[in-house]
């Protein structure tokens, strides 16, 4: 049953999350097929084979009009910034400033110039000035989203600022520390990679049915080689960076990884659930059994998250109830800490600058020493701290599922090229065609496990998206929610229809020849 | 008598030789030459158009819109921050 949307904050989320996920099928591909696209041209710079040229030119097409439909879908999420989020945008605005603002400027000078050359430049600008131009707007694409999930990575673990009770902001005093933050390391070279892939299974995918369509032609032989290559490659790399995800997320997020793992119960030693079926009937603090069946590889939760097989892995309870065994306090320590933090802050307002001094510097002092527990005292049962676990354990074993799958198909791929002749095998060309639309359900349930898996939190720990939310009409939202909705799917039918004509088209060519 | 003449199709317009006649040049023929892109642009233009309806319409800066100084933005953030709300 889908539960009606009441709230403001129901409805924002619903909103955000409509127009970042539609946002997110465009930008991986962008990412992808930059770096492909890259690489063909490299080929035809190296051996000179104009036959790698009009290869490169029929992906830059297709590159195009993902490109033009995709761009500036992002400035949706901008704009609900300032409006729905508008306590969220004010107690960020100073760290987001500066990677947000680096993004649009380098976003604005590299599709300026870079990408005018790549489109236009063909025969008027040296083959190495064309090349240099395809490589930087791969590189600018990377750079770019590299500032949008430095900015993320900070609302899942905010360091490099101080909070300013005066303003109400949080002050940036260590770029650095943002820019390295590992949980934004982690996310942008895990993203990125599954850019790779996405592109790659775009690729092999529109190849394989060239090539079950029109026969095994030198164009769609070698564009399906170059993909599955990098395919694979990237795959091995993104499964290494989901083991550096994992790592970060059991340290700073440990609610996050009991849901995604669906982790009632904590444990040393504890295996990971390589599938399952979660127990709908299953609550906090029952003793009903949390999986109806599951297969589990021991020892590899407690490897992955902590590099150790004897580390205790927090469950869902453990972070509720507390295990004082393992040093866990309950949750409502980190309550009574957060509402101590906040009347303090009340305490420090209502004296205000001309207040007496004394009793201004303790309420001050009061706040700093429960400050990083903040957030916390809107919560107002311990539960509420625990991420919804159905939606995030799903989301993420079916992401991890598909990424190996993925690893299968490329390499399996890889091979038999390598070794025969690919048209020979059209099951595998079929698998191919179909995992297209797998690798788009791995981007946006990946999404799904970054950001329903830290619920409750805008800014982990310290801002709750309840209060993060601006309190406007709800109607409003809702009327956003379906204008947008509306306006996006008429995007994508226009993106799918556009490469479906593209394609065809080329298919008509190939089958010419 | 040796009869000057000017070499063929000096009376045409000289292509452009600098980097910026040529870079103009680029942009524009690159333009003009436009098939699938012209649509594409057409694409462009009318969603940032709609972005713009949209967002001029509905996604007022709320803060800037209900508050004339940061001071009065801080506090009213500050009191928002610092009593407890609901947390669904």
């Amino acid at each position: 049953m889908i539960p009606m949307l009441t709230a403001t904050v129901d409805w924002s989320r619903a909103l955000f999350a409509m127009t970042a996920m539609y946002h997110w099928l465009f930008v991986p591909l962008t990412l992808g097929l930059s770096a492909l696209i890259a690489m063909m041209e490299t080929a035809w710079y190296v051996t000179g084979d104009p036959g790698w040229r009009d290869t490169t030119r029929y992906w830059l097409k297709l590159f195009a009009v993902n490109f033009a439909i995709g761009v500036a879908t992002g400035i949706v999420l901008e704009f609900q910034f300032g409006t729905n989020w508008s306590t969220y945008a004010w107690m960020a605005g100073d760290i987001f400033g500066a990677p947000l603002a680096i993004e649009g400027l380098m976003a604005f000078f590299m599709e300026s110039t870079f990408f005018a050359v790549m489109f236009f430049g063909w025969d008027r600008v040296s083959r190495g000035f064309h090349l240099f131009s395809t490589w930087m707007v791969a590189l600018g694409s990377n750079l770019s989203a590299l500032w949008i999930l430095v900015a993320n990575g900070w609302m899942q673990h905010p360091v490099g600022m101080v909070f300013n009770p005066d303003s109400g902001r949080n002050e940036l005093v260590d770029f650095f520390a943002v820019l390295f933050n590992p949980n934004a390391v982690a996310k942008f070279l895990h993203t990125v990679a599954s850019g790779y892939v996405l592109g790659s299974l775009f690729v092999a995918g529109v190849s394989a049915w060239f090539i079950l369509k029109t026969g095994p032609s030198l164009f769609a032989r070698r564009s399906l080689l170059v993909a599955t290559s990098f395919g694979f490659i990237s795959s091995i790399y993104l499964i290494f960076l989901g083991d550096l995800s994992a790592y970060v997320v059991a340290n700073d997020q440990p609610a996050k990884l009991a849901a995604m793992e669906g982790v009632y119960q904590g444990d040393q030693r504890k295996g990971i659930i390589a599938f399952g079926v979660l127990n709908p009937a299953k609550q906090l603090g029952d003793d009903v059994e949390p999986f109806l069946m599951k297969v589990e590889f021991s020892y590899l939760l407690s490897i992955m998250g902590f590099h150790d097989v004897e580390h205790f892995v927090a469950g869902a309870e453990d972070i509720v109830w507390g295990n004082p065994a393992h040093g866990l306090e309950p949750m409502q320590a980190r309550i009574d800490s957060g509402g101590t933090a906040l009347a303090a802050l009340r305490t420090y307002q209502a004296l205000g600058p001309e207040g007496e001094p004394t009793e201004r510097a303790a309420a001050l002092a009061t706040f700093r020493e429960h400050e990083q527990d903040m957030g916390y005292g809107h919560l107002t049962r311990p539960e509420q701290a625990i991420p919804p676990i159905a939606i995030t354990f799903y989301s993420f074993h079916v992401m991890v599922a598909l990424g190996t799958w993925f690893l299968g198909l490329f390499g399996v791929l890889t091979y038999l090229q390598m070794t025969g002749d690919i048209s020979e095998n059209p099951l595998w060309l079929k698998l191919a065609v179909w995992s297209v639309p797998l690798g788009y359900l791995a981007q946006e349930t990946g999404w799904i496990v970054a950001e329903v898996g830290r619920q409750p939190w805008a800014i982990q720990g310290l801002l709750p998206v309840s209060v993060a939310n601006t309190d406007i009409d709800a109607g409003t939202v809702a009327v956003t929610f379906f204008l947008f909705a509306a306006l996006y799917t008429a995007l994508l039918v226009a993106e799918v229809g556009i490469l479906r004509t593209q394609i065809v088209h080329k298919a008509k060519e190939l089958a010419d020849v | 008598m040796r009869v000057l003449r000017s070499p063929p199709g000096a009376d045409e317009v000289a292509p452009p030789t600098s980097l910026l006649s040529r870079a103009v040049s680029m942009y524009v023929d690159g333009f003009r030459s436009m098939r699938l892109g012209r649509t594409l642009w057409a694409l462009l233009v009318l969603k940032l158009a709609a972005f713009a309806v949209i967002g001029h319409r509905y996604f007022p800066d709320v803060l800037h819109a209900q508050f004339d100084s940061d001071e009065a933005r801080a506090e009213h953030v500050l009191k928002r921050l610092s009593t407890p709300q609901e947390t669904p």
